[in-house]
């Protein structure tokens, strides 16, 4: 190019940058609107997207524009511009070679004419109107894209997978799974494969996890809800875990490396409970039959089932009750059934042969079967119902009319040692106030308290009665007379005790037993007799009320068949079994007297002795000297029961009668007005209830972390009260992860409710009404009422 | 001058000048040249004809209006409803009625009817006016034969708030539905009461609240195989009321005190116990001198009669002062009133017996229809007094004093408490006559939570009021709807669940009630702000509980039903309409056409004059 070329770079430089400015003003305000046409619709990485594709397409056009401006345009611009160049600019950019003479002069004149003066501004113009239009159509665009607001929730939902996608880019990402479920040997289920992670299976069952990653992590774990954690170990691609289910629980995999915002989804593994086995009784139909005559087995038919499987051998649990009322003795034996069938619904059957068990007329055979299953560690045991076999009591004689007569006996009263003691000695007290005769006459009644005392205890050891065939512990010999001697019917005890006086077997023919047990109101342990009949462990032992305050409940009809049982046999024909206690007479209580040892023995033997001298002392009315005596017996008695176990009698609370000379007495000493007691203790925090409110509370979205924590605080603290607890602390995990998921939140708040304490009613309040309301109220309110 | 006859007079000029002109050419040709008699007659007619058809084009002659019954077709209308009516004159549907030949769609009624000035009646088919359309009935006859609804909940009743604890009793009647059930789920989906419907379809079913907070119960309409036709939600808003600040006072401890007072701290109520025990002394809390200042911080005093013959004249004189300035008063009736009482009571407006005998107390079961009330497996408060028994399983048979409440306008709180617990207005306040004795053996019986409805209910009807009168939201808002809200104040805001708030504009035609129109368009749980207080409301999506939706629009719509048009309000006459102008300039067109034809044309010539050019050149 020739000299003058410089100055015609320079304009052309000039409106080259013109021109990409102008474009620039033009591009910039559609590249923002790109931009932010991108973020909305997308995000910060589209926005960057979608505007770099904006400048890339305004750097192409602009390329192409600037290309088009070459040194000929501009000479033709200059041309048009500039008169005096008269529209031979071209000249100058030609080659010099190729022109002609006059065309060189041309030229020649052209260079000095620029010389001469400045070039004119050759730029183009701003194309104002244009950039304008832009500026003013995108801006209002660009600021009502970024500007408008979105529905927040939507966004976060949309963008959390988009973040999380982004950021696991690099992270270790499960991409295959098995899960494999042996359930224990002994349900005989096959272990079978799951597509899933969840998986529901028997407890006990052992689940092996085969899980591959890409790209590898360093180290995984399967982490369960509870914080335990399995790791998984690496074989070649694969990580393999396994795990004895146990109970439900919820576990999440985690690779090393993964994103913990958010943590990989919770997975539920269900247990199936192993159910006990439960039986069945086919045979008999009723859980109470009794023996048929001539009956010599006893068919039994159990049904056992269970949902694995019952063990093939049961045990049937005999018991046989022998005795009868309060004197009953068990024997116990077992046997062993072999079941047939089905192992889920297996039959045991048997026939039992009645002829060892013996049974007397109101004993009981009791039979239940104990069958087990098959549950490996420790097997689940269950029983049948019990099923008695009931021998029928001997009918009872007809006893027409007699039912005034059997009732009309007087329950016996007794006093024990102490007692004697406490009224001789209350009895010396009062003397001064009392007449002679009184004295004696209640001295003489202790005698009589002492001497029935003494039979009593003298019982255990063999003695013989000194009353004769009379009732023994009636309240008074003299009074029980008549019916003593009147023939003693078979009355009503006979129903009841039928077992004890004819017993087959002769050895407790002794009236003496049946009298013994039980008949002594102050007698407070029924089993006693059952265990040793031992009778040193007296009334004494609970040194409690008075024995005449505490009327014996049931003793009407127990006191008299001591040796009206020998009169009953003998009404009654066909009982050989009493023989001996007809004919002869024992002078023991075999199962009590023989089995005290001989220093109980002796001493008791001594406490009766005491109570002689006190009873005669008493009789003779003086209480002083019976003292002594008494105290010593007392002190014996006491040494007989510390011999031996001591049973105490179970009663309800029998409160003292009120005395109504305590009441009102004006003494208000220590009563003065106080405070109450708060009338409900104070309770726990309401957690479910607080992030039930919070849950509620749409406008407070988001800050529900503390809630969350403490709900699930409270859930490991209050596990067993809930129904399903798991299905909590996923729904809580759930939406921990996702704190925008509307149907997380619904679903928390639905399991909620279900575990929110229901409340004592509250008192809604009516509302305030408005003036006119007040002076309607206030009007009436004037009219007298009626 | 107006333009029509000046158009006239011009017109009939140029009509008389081209008759003169056809005349003149006529009469000047020559005999030989001279047109037929029916082209001239034809020409001549035609100029009167265009020049009327013109002057029509411009001002076509008005329509005669036509008194008569419009067609109204509306959502659900049906081809053969349509047959079924006599056909009317006109027939419009409406935007949401189905497309039906012969029906002119028309944006609302009011344009129909401005379309068709002078309709005297209307003839509504298929479902109903929707809310936008009844205004413009005005004084119309209007004729509906509604369809049969849809099957479904038809009615439907709920409380607009429930405090915590309390009972919620959603009423309602179904439709369509035979030998069928409904249920109410709780917000956990558990089935908490059911109960058949009843001949008409009415049913009752029972829910009990728990925490505060909306909770989503939702209503099952089964049918006869247990199949489920409808499901409609029924959200409950549990709130919290301020707890009414109690006064408690007992003439003698005694087991219904004891768990009155039980449970009214569970329920949290602030309270000031104070019972004697005889010989002037007392347990509690201190003494009050109960002047105007202290009974001033109570919003209810529970009092019974023992302790009330204890106050003395001055006190039970200043506490009939409170009551009429607002104070609750429940006089818990226990024993025999002696006549000293009893008139007391009379100042208070109740003249009652002495209550000498004891009657029974008719008592509602545990739960109607056999609903698990205050069961469920959620964590239930162990109480060392209630003893494990069932709830409900034996009845109980709880007593009252048998006294008559002496007072004619004594109100009773709920058909169920009628006959034990009655009160009365005193001023500002409330007096209560509560004659239940022994209400502390439904806690024993194990149904603690009837015994805190009973006397929760007694609470309510007499405690001091508390908080401004809720507005008033028409029933069942909708999405898309406009819901009338009444008794708001100026400034009341709307908030949205999407968190766009807008404010209520009053009607200023509403007069003192302070009524305003609120369209929203979202459905979900709106709260309506006013004066610092919080008054929710629910609004259904649009297509939500259709059968609830049909019955409204039905019942909107038969109350507006008239046999003639209503006479006291004038019928605007109808106004004259311009008649279309199209027929008339097409009619004048074509006359046009014809005349520019025969002027043309040749027909018509004689006939010797058709080669007229030869004629003509010889003329020189």
């Amino acid at each position: 190019m020739s000299a003058i070329a410089p100055a015609l770079v320079t304009a052309l430089r000039a409106v080259r940058i013109r021109l990409a400015a102008d474009d620039a003003l033009l591009a910039a305000p559609l590249v923002a609107l790109a931009g932010a046409l991108g973020w909305r619709l997308g995000g910060v990485a589209q926005a960057t997207a979608l505007a770099a594709l904006g400048v890339l397409a305004a750097a192409a056009l602009l390329w192409r524009r600037l290309r088009r401006e070459n040194p000929a345009r501009l000479a033709r611009r200059l041309d048009s511009k500039q008169r005096e160049f008269e529209d031979s600019t071209g000249l100058l950019l030609a080659d010099e070679a190729a022109l002609g003479p006059l065309q060189r002069l041309q030229r020649e004149r052209l260079r000095q004419r620029l010389a001469a003066g400045p070039i004119p501004d050759l730029r183009p113009p701003w194309s104002r109107r244009r950039n304008l239009g832009v500026w003013l159509l995108a801006l209002p665009l660009v600021a009502a894209l970024s500007l408008w607001p979105t529905n927040e929730r939507e966004r976060g939902a949309k963008q959390d997978p988009a973040r999380s996608a982004a950021v696991a880019a690099g992270a270790p990402r499960l991409v295959s799974h098995t899960l494999r479920i042996a359930p224990p040997a002994y349900t005989a289920l096959p272990a079978r494969e799951l597509d899933g992670l969840e998986a529901k299976a028997p407890a006990g069952s052992r689940l092996y996890w085969t899980l591959r990653f890409a790209p590898q992590p360093k180290r995984a774990h399967l982490v369960f809800h509870d914080g335990t954690r399995v790791p998984l170990t690496r074989d070649g691609e694969d990580w393999t875990a396994s795990h004895v289910l146990a109970r439900a629980a919820l576990y999440r995999v985690v690779p090393e490396g993964a994103p913990t915002r958010p943590p990989p989804p919770l997975h539920r593994l269900d247990a199936i409970a192993d159910r006990a086995p439960r039986v069945r009784v086919l045979a008999p139909e009723r859980t109470l039959s009794s023996l048929q005559p001539g009956q010599r087995s006893w068919a039994l038919a159990f049904e056992a089932s269970d949902d694995y499987g019952v063990a093939v051998d049961g045990r049937l649990h005999l018991t046989l009750a022998r005795g009868s009322g309060e004197n009953i003795t068990f024997e116990t034996r077992t046997r062993v059934l072999r079941g047939r069938g089905d192992p889920m619904r297996r039959r045991f059957e048997v026939e039992l042969d009645l002829g060892p068990f013996d049974l007397a007329p109101g004993e009981d055979l009791v039979a239940q079967l104990e069958v087990r299953d098959t549950r490996a560690p420790g097997p689940q045991a269950a029983r049948s119902p019990s099923l008695i076999l009931r021998r029928p009591a001997e009918p009872m004689p007809d006893v027409v009319g007699l039912e005034g007569l059997a009732r009309k006996v007087l329950p016996a009263y007794f006093r024990s040692q102490r007692q004697i003691i406490i009224d001789a000695e209350a009895l010396l007290a009062e003397r001064p106030r009392l007449d002679e005769a009184r004295f004696l006459a209640r001295s003489d009644g202790l005698g009589v308290d002492q001497r029935l005392l003494r039979l009593r205890y003298g019982q255990f050891l063999g003695e013989e009665s000194e009353g004769g065939p009379r009732p023994l512990p009636t309240a008074d010999a003299e009074d029980h007379a008549p019916s003593a001697v009147s023939p003693a019917l078979p009355i009503d005890d006979l129903g009841q005790d039928s077992g004890t006086a004819p017993t087959p077997s002769g050895e407790r023919g002794d009236g003496h037993v049946g009298e013994h047990d039980h008949r002594d109101p102050r007698d407070h342990d029924p089993g006693r007799d059952r265990d040793d009949g031992h009778a040193g462990a007296e009334a004494e032992a609970s040194g409690g009320p008075p024995a005449s305050v505490r009327p014996p409940p049931a003793h009407d009809h127990e006191h008299d068949h001591d040796h009206g049982d020998a009169q009953v046999d003998d009404t009654t024909f066909g009982r050989v079994a009493d023989v001996l206690a007809e004919f002869g007479h024992t002078h023991d209580l075999p199962e009590a007297a023989t089995l005290l040892d001989p220093v109980t023995r002796e001493t008791l033997r001594g406490a009766l002795r005491e109570m002689w001298q006190s009873e005669l002392h008493l009789r003779q009315g003086a209480p002083a000297q019976a003292l002594p005596y008494a105290h010593r017996a007392l002190e014996l008695i006491k040494q007989v029961q510390q011999a031996d176990r001591i049973y105490l009698a179970r009663v309800g609370p029998e409160l003292p009668p009120i005395d109504p000379a305590r009441r009102l007495g004006g003494d208000r000493a220590g009563i003065a007005s106080r405070a109450l007691p708060a009338a409900v203790a104070e309770r726990g925090a309401d957690v479910p209830g607080r992030l039930w409110r919070a849950l509620g509370d749409e406008s407070a979205a988001g800050d529900l972390g503390a809630e969350l924590d403490a709900l699930e605080n409270w859930l490991h603290g209050a596990d067993a009260r809930m129904e399903d607890p798991l299905a909590l602390v996923a729904a809580v995990d759930a939406l921990r992860n996702a704190p925008h998921c509307e149907a997380c939140r619904h679903e928390l708040r639905a399991l909620l409710w279900s575990a929110l304490a229901p409340p004592a009613a509250a008192v809604p309040r009516r509302p305030d009404g408005d003036d006119q309301e007040r002076r309607y109220l206030d009007a009436i309110g004037q009219e007298p009422p009626r | 001058m107006n333009p029509h006859s000046l158009v006239a007079a011009i017109l009939a000029l140029a009509v008389l000048l081209a008759c003169l002109r056809l005349a003149l050419q006529q009469w000047r040709a020559p005999a030989a040249t001279r047109a037929r008699m029916w082209r001239v007659g034809l020409l001549l007619a035609l100029q009167p004809l265009s020049a009327w058809l013109l002057y029509c084009t411009l001002w076509p002659p008005e329509l005669a209006t036509r008194v008569g019954t419009m067609t109204v077709l509306t959502a659900g209308a049906t081809r053969a409803q349509l047959v079924a009516l006599p056909r009317a004159e006109v027939q419009v549907a409406l935007p949401e009625a189905p497309a039906l030949a012969g029906a002119r769609r028309v944006p609302d009624l009011g344009t129909a009817l401005r379309l068709h000035p002078g309709t005297t009646g209307l003839q509504v088919v298929g479902a109903g006016l929707p809310a936008r359309d009844r205004d413009a009935v005005g004084a119309l006859a209007l004729a509906f034969d509604p369809p049969p609804p849809p099957a479904g909940v038809a009615e439907l009743w709920a409380p607009a708030r429930v405090a915590p604890g309390g009972r919620i009793r959603i009423a309602g009647r179904v439709h369509g539905v035979v030998d069928g059930a409904v249920e109410l789920r709780d917000p956990a989906g558990r089935r908490v009461d059911g109960a058949p419907p009843d001949a008409q379809g009415r049913f009752v079913v029972v829910g009990d609240a728990r925490a505060a907070g909306p909770a989503p119960f939702v209503l099952r309409v089964l049918d006869a195989g247990s199949t489920l036709l409808e499901e409609i939600r029924v959200p409950i808003w549990v709130e919290e009321a301020p707890p009414p600040r109690v006064l408690l006072l007992a003439g003698a401890p005694n087991p219904e005190f004891k768990f009155l007072r039980r449970w009214a701290a569970d329920a949290g109520l602030p309270m000031h116990v104070r019972v004697d025990v005889g010989g002037g002394v007392s347990l509690g809390d201190a003494a009050l001198a109960l002047d105007a200042a202290e009974l001033a911080d109570f919003d209810l005093v529970v009092v019974d009669e023992r302790a009330w013959a204890a106050l003395g004249d001055v006190r039970r004189a200043r506490l009939a002062d409170a009551v009429a300035d607002g104070l609750g008063l429940l006089l818990r009736v226990t024993g025999p009133l002696p006549e000293s009482t009893r008139l007391q009571l009379q100042a208070l407006g109740f003249a009652p017996g002495a209550g000498n005998r004891l009657a029974e107390l008719a008592l509602p079961a545990a739960g109607s229809n056999g609903s698990a009330l205050g069961g469920g497996g959620g964590q239930e408060p162990e109480d060392a007094d209630t003893p494990g028994a069932g709830p409900g399983d034996a009845a109980l048979r709880l007593l009252r004093r048998d006294l008559e409440f002496g007072a004619a306008d004594a109100a009773a709180v709920s058909a169920e408490s009628a006959d034990w617990l009655r009160w009365r207005p005193h001023g500002q306040g409330r007096v209560a006559l509560a004659t239940i004795v022994d209400s502390w053996r439904l806690v024993l019986a194990g149904r603690g939570a009837q015994h805190g409805l009973l006397w929760s209910e007694a609470f309510a009807a007499v405690a001091r009021p508390a908080g401004s009168s809720a507005p008033r939201v028409g029933p069942h808002p909708r999405a898309g709807t406009r819901v009338a809200i009444c008794g708001v104040a100026e400034g009341a805001l709307v908030l949205a669940p999407d968190g766009g708030d807008s404010e209520l504009l009053l009607d200023p035609g509403g007069g003192a009630e302070g009524c305003a129109g609120y369209w929203p368009h979202e459905a979900g749980w709106h709260r309506l702000g006013q004066g610092g207080q919080d008054w929710p409301f629910y609004v259904r999506a649009a297509g939500d509980a259709p059968a609830l939706a049909a019955q409204a629009l039905r019942e909107a719509t038969l109350a507006l039903v008239r046999e003639a048009p209503d006479h006291a309000a004038p019928v605007a006459p109808g106004q004259p309409r311009r008649g279309s102008s199209w027929p008339w300039f097409l009619g004048w067109l074509g006359a046009m056409t014809l005349l520019w034809w025969l002027e043309r044309a040749h027909r018509g010539r004689h006939r010797s004059t058709r080669p007229s050019a030869p004629a003509s050149a010889t003329l020189p």
